[in-house]
Formats: structure tokens, C-alpha cells, sequence
């Protein structure tokens, strides 16, 4: 049976890798662009504690509000959230940078999942089916999910690409213009913790990384304009989570790797063909 | 109180102002008005607390105590120091000048988020010199057509209050000359209200109409005509270093005295 043959056994895990992959990259861009490419990498863990979290409390206070109105992906869209505004908001001091927060984070987030996922009856590798899916098959709901959610982040990354980056870009200008820079801070935060929770749930932590770090980075070497920039990142996002599945397919090889390779290949590309079509300033 | 000439109401005033950081008071009883049509060059030595009032006048950072009111409407227009700006940012000159248009005078928080006109933002770019420059990165233009692109965005929000932190530092000669006339031109004919901060006395001596002098240690702060406060005495409490003032054809030049208590 053929990779277009076998279609029915792939549509949904594509569409929504292909989706939340195409959110992540667009948030993507603004990571590169405030020189935070590791917290995306932070946020997949901080997804796992929300997750660890719900199955905790699941064991522990089974009464607990809030179990059974959300399942363990929403909470870790809600821990990652959460996350990405306490980490995007918070301030270099002249101890602590920005870069040994997202280690902190990092490092705190994994050992707590270690952990915590070792003292609830699941364990560890039903935790990480829930966080990371197995990017082969992929539950109706999960899927819907995922499609919902990145809609949603791609909506609002399109809306307002050219006003998150002209705050990122001056923010102190765009106080003293009474730009609500906080508020558009809040808004981009929140939808990378969105599409990094539904994007790690669907595909894994590390094609989710990949997407983050570069479609953001191979659409900045190409094109000036704020909306092109979030929108050709948001297409290579897509088009890697596609080719990566196919050629997982074909050639055997693990599913998050393959989209990896594919996003790395695809920047090794674009900085090709800046080099070949020249400085066209 | 300091006021400025004319019978217009201020574009801001500042009514027994406490600036500062937190707890931490720098200034108390600032009284400063500003009305539209004046140029004030803010000055004082570094850690005067200027910035601190630059930020307090452009609601950026709450008064600690005392009122900043401005007039119903007001636009402000805020030109930042050069070099704040990262090189990752691949922005057209052109798109950089219409980021000015965001949070314009009209609609609410979420609503002010729409860029002006490339045809706005191309008249400006060629009134101020930098006609070919729109399609260019920002990035790669020199530093002095960056700081006017700069005033090119605080302009096409046709601010009625102009603030500007060093305009012209790192500018030669030429370039500071041609600023500050667009200043003037702004000033003059339009009727904008200008606030430059600057270190350079002469440069505040040959173009404010007054001048707000701030030091911190000890806390002071004067504002005043050019002639009124630019004599070697004052600025000699201020810097804490003789101070010549000097009349070279009609304008002030302002050094540090040669000799004991000045230069070394």
C-alpha cells in the first residue's frame, strides 16, 4: 500500500501536525525575533507538569475542581499558558537572564515529571502518550483539538504580526505611542504556550522545537515584511510536519525526527537561496 | 511656576510632580508646562534624573506624587535615543515609519493597533532626505538616517508634542544643523511643542526658547529662558566644575573652564 494509498490511516495525525506545526512556527518567529529560542523547549516541559499534574491530583483528590472538566492536554495547554506568561514577563535581573530562567524552567518542569509521574499508578510512559502522542495514530477529539487551537494562534498571529512586531521591536516607543504593549505581550504568550502544549501533544517535544526554532528563522533570511514573515513560517511549519510524516512513512524512520530533519533542510535552503539571489536591499 | 509665553493652554503641565522609582524619590514639587509652538531642551548632568522625567511626561511611568495633566486629545510623538534597536529585525525603513501610525489619538486600547499609510510614511521619509530609503532595511541605514527615520515615525502620528531623547547624538555637524532646523520648522510653523533632552549646552542654547535644568545631587530643578540659565555660576553648581559661557555671534557656547575648578 502506498503513503496516498494508506491515506485514511494518516489524514487526521497529519492535518494536525501540519496545523499546530504551522502555529508553532509562526509564534516561532517572534521567539527568534526576541532572542528567546529556548523557551519553546521550556513550555514542552512545563506541558508535561500540566499533564503530571492532572494525573497527580487524579490519584491523590480525585474530587479536585477542574478534573473532570478538562482532560490532561487541556491542562497542559493551561500549565504552558500560564508558563509562557510568567516567563515571557518576567525581568532580567542583574543575577538572573532571561536565558537561566528558561534552563531553570526547563530543568524544574522535567524532574518534577520525573517524579511525579513515578508516584501515580500511570507512570511515566502513559504520561508521555498523553504529552506526546505517538504521532502515528491520533484520537478523533485530539486531533479536533489541535485543529481548533491552531486555527485560533494562526488567526491571531496573521491579525496582528505587524503590531507584535513593532512592539517587540521598540517597545519602549510603542508605550510612549500608547501601543498596549503588555496586552499584546499577553496575547502572543499565550498563544505560545498554545500551540507548543498542542503541537508537543500531537507530534513530541522535539519536531515541536524544530518548528520553533527554524521556519521562524529561514523566513527572516528571505522576506522583510511582518505578515510574510509569519506566514511563510507558517507554511514551511506545515509543509515540514507533511514531508517529515511522508518520509518517516517511506523510509521507516521515527516520525519527530523526520519532521526535525525536513525543518532543518528546509532552513539549510533558505539561507541558500539568500546567498544565491543576493542582498536584495 | 515656569511658564511658557503665550495664552494657549499646555499641551502637559506638571503640577507639584514627585518622579522616581518605587519608593525611591528623585525630584518633588516639579511644576513644568508645555505649550505648543515652544522648544525645550531638557538638560543636566548624567543621572539627573532626566529620563526619569522624560518617561513621567510620556505616561510611561506613574507620577509619584503631584498631577501630569495633558490636554484632552494630546498626541505625543517619541523620538528614542540611536542604537536601541536589535539588527534581527529585517523591517523595510519604510514599514518602520508606519509603525508610527499605531496607537494614534482615536479608538480604544485594541484598537489602535493600525499602521499609517505607505503614502504618509514615503512624504515624510522624502521631507526628511531619505527618499530612496523606504524599500531598505532599517537596519542597514547609518546612523543618521536612522535617527531621522526615527523622527519621520514620530511625525506621521502628527504629533502635537514632539519628544526627543539625544537627538543628535553621534550626528556630525551637517546632519545636527538640518535636525535641528526641522525642529525649529516644526516648532515654528506648525506649532508642534517640542522636549529635547540633551547633553550638549550650546546645542540647547542655540535652539530651545527655554530650558529645564536638573541635577541630582543635590536635587534641583530649574526652568527658564536660555539667558536666564545658562551662566557659568548655575552651571557650575550643576556640573560641580567651572563653567565658561561664552557669546560666539549671537549664540552661547557653553565648555568647561580652563584652568583651577575646570578642566584639568
Amino acid at each position: 500500500m502506498t503513503f496516498f494509498e494508506s491515506s485514511f490511516l494518516w489524514l487526521d495525525v497529519v492535518v494536525a501536525s501540519a496545523l499546530s506545526g504551522a502555529a508553532v512556527a509562526a509564534v516561532g518567529v517572534h521567539a527568534t525575533l526576541r532572542r528567546v529560542v529556548f523557551l519553546p523547549a521550556a513550555l514542552s516541559q512545563v506541558a508535561g507538569l500540566g499533564v503530571v499534574t492532572w494525573f497527580l491530583l487524579a490519584h491523590r483528590l480525585p474530587g479536585f475542581p477542574g478534573l473532570e472538566l478538562a482532560d490532561p492536554g487541556a491542562w497542559a495547554i493551561l500549565f504552558t499558558a500560564l508558563g509562557a506568561l510568567a516567563l515571557g514577563f518576567v525581568r532580567e535581573g542583574r543575577a538572573i537572564t532571561r536565558e537561566w530562567l528558561l534552563g531553570a524552567a526547563f530543568v524544574g518542569s522535567a524532574t518534577a515529571v520525573l517524579l511525579i509521574g513515578a508516584s501515580v499508578p500511570q507512570g511515566v510512559h502513559d504520561i508521555d502518550d498523553v504529552l506526546f502522542g505517538n504521532a502515528i495514530a491520533l484520537e478523533r477529539s485530539v486531533m479536533w483539538q489541535a485543529v481548533g487551537v491552531s486555527l485560533a494562534v494562526l488567526a491571531v498571529q496573521v491579525a496582528l504580526a505587524r503590531p507584535f512586531v513593532a512592539s517587540a521591536f521598540d517597545p519602549e516607543t510603542a508605550r510612549a505611542h500608547g501601543v498596549p504593549v503588555r496586552r499584546l505581550d499577553a496575547v502572543l504568550f499565550l498563544c505560545m504556550g498554545a500551540a507548543i502544549a498542542t503541537n508537543t501533544r500531537v507530534v513530541g517535544a522535539l519536531p515541536a522545537f524544530a518548528f520553533a526554532v527554524f521556519p521562524g528563522a529561514g523566513a527572516l533570511r528571505l522576506v522583510r515584511d511582518a505578515r510574510a514573515l509569519v506566514l511563510l513560517a507558517a507554511l514551511t511549519g506545515a509543509l515540514a510536519a507533511f514531508l517529515g510524516y511522508w518520509l518517516s512513512f517511506e523510509l521507516s524512520l521515527p516520525t519527530g525526527a523526520c519532521m526535525a530533519s525536513v525543518a532543518g533542510a528546509v532552513y539549510a535552503a533558505q539561507t541558500g537561496a539568500e546567498a544565491l539571489l543576493g542582498r536584495r536591499d | 511656576m515656569s511658564q511658557a509665553p503665550g495664552a494657549a493652554a499646555p499641551l502637559i503641565a506638571l503640577h507639584g510632580v514627585a518622579i522616581g522609582h518605587g519608593r525611591r524619590r528623585l525630584h518633588e514639587g516639579l511644576e513644568l508646562e508645555v505649550r505648543g509652538g515652544e522648544t525645550l531642551a531638557l538638560v543636566g548632568p548624567n543621572g539627573a534624573g532626566k529620563s526619569t522625567l522624560l518617561h513621567t511626561l510620556l505616561g510611561m511611568q506613574p507620577a509619584l506624587a503631584g498631577t501630569v495633566t495633558r490636554r484632552a486629545g494630546l498626541t505625543l510623538g517619541f523620538v528614542p535615543q540611536r542604537g536601541r534597536h536589535d539588527p534581527i529585525f529585517p523591517l523595510r525603513t519604510i514599514d518602520v515609519v508606519a509603525t508610527g501610525g499605531m496607537g494614534a489619538r482615536t479608538g480604544a486600547g485594541w484598537l489602535k493597533l493600525t499602521a499609517a499609510s505607505h503614502h504618509d510614511a514615503s512624504a515624510l521619509l522624502a521631507e526628511l532626505g531619505l527618499t530612496d530609503q523606504g524599500p531598505r532595511p532599517f537596519r542597514d541605514l547609518s546612523g543618521g538616517q536612522q535617527r531621522r527615520a526615527l523622527i519621520a515615525r514620530a511625525l506621521v502620528r502628527r504629533p502635537d508634542l514632539l519628544v526627543l531623547d539625544e537627538p543628535t547624538a553621534g550626528m556630525d555637524l551637517p546632519s545636527e544643523h538640518d535636525l535641528m532646523a526641522l525642529v525649529a520648522r516644526l516648532a515654528s510653523a506648525h506649532g508642534v511643542g517640542v522636549i529635547f533632552v540633551t547633553h550638549d549646552l550650546s546645542l540647547a542654547a542655540r535652539n530651545a526658547s527655554r530650558i529645564a535644568l536638573m541635577s541630582r545631587e543635590p536635587p534641583a530643578f530649574a526652568v527658564d529662558t536660555v539667558e536666564a540659565l545658562l551662566t557659568g555660576e548655575r552651571l557650575g553648581r550643576l556640573y560641580g566644575r567651572a563653567m565658561d559661557v561664552q557669546d560666539a555671534g549671537g549664540a552661547a557656547v557653553v565648555r568647561v573652564a580652563a584652568g583651577p575648578g575646570g578642566a584639568p
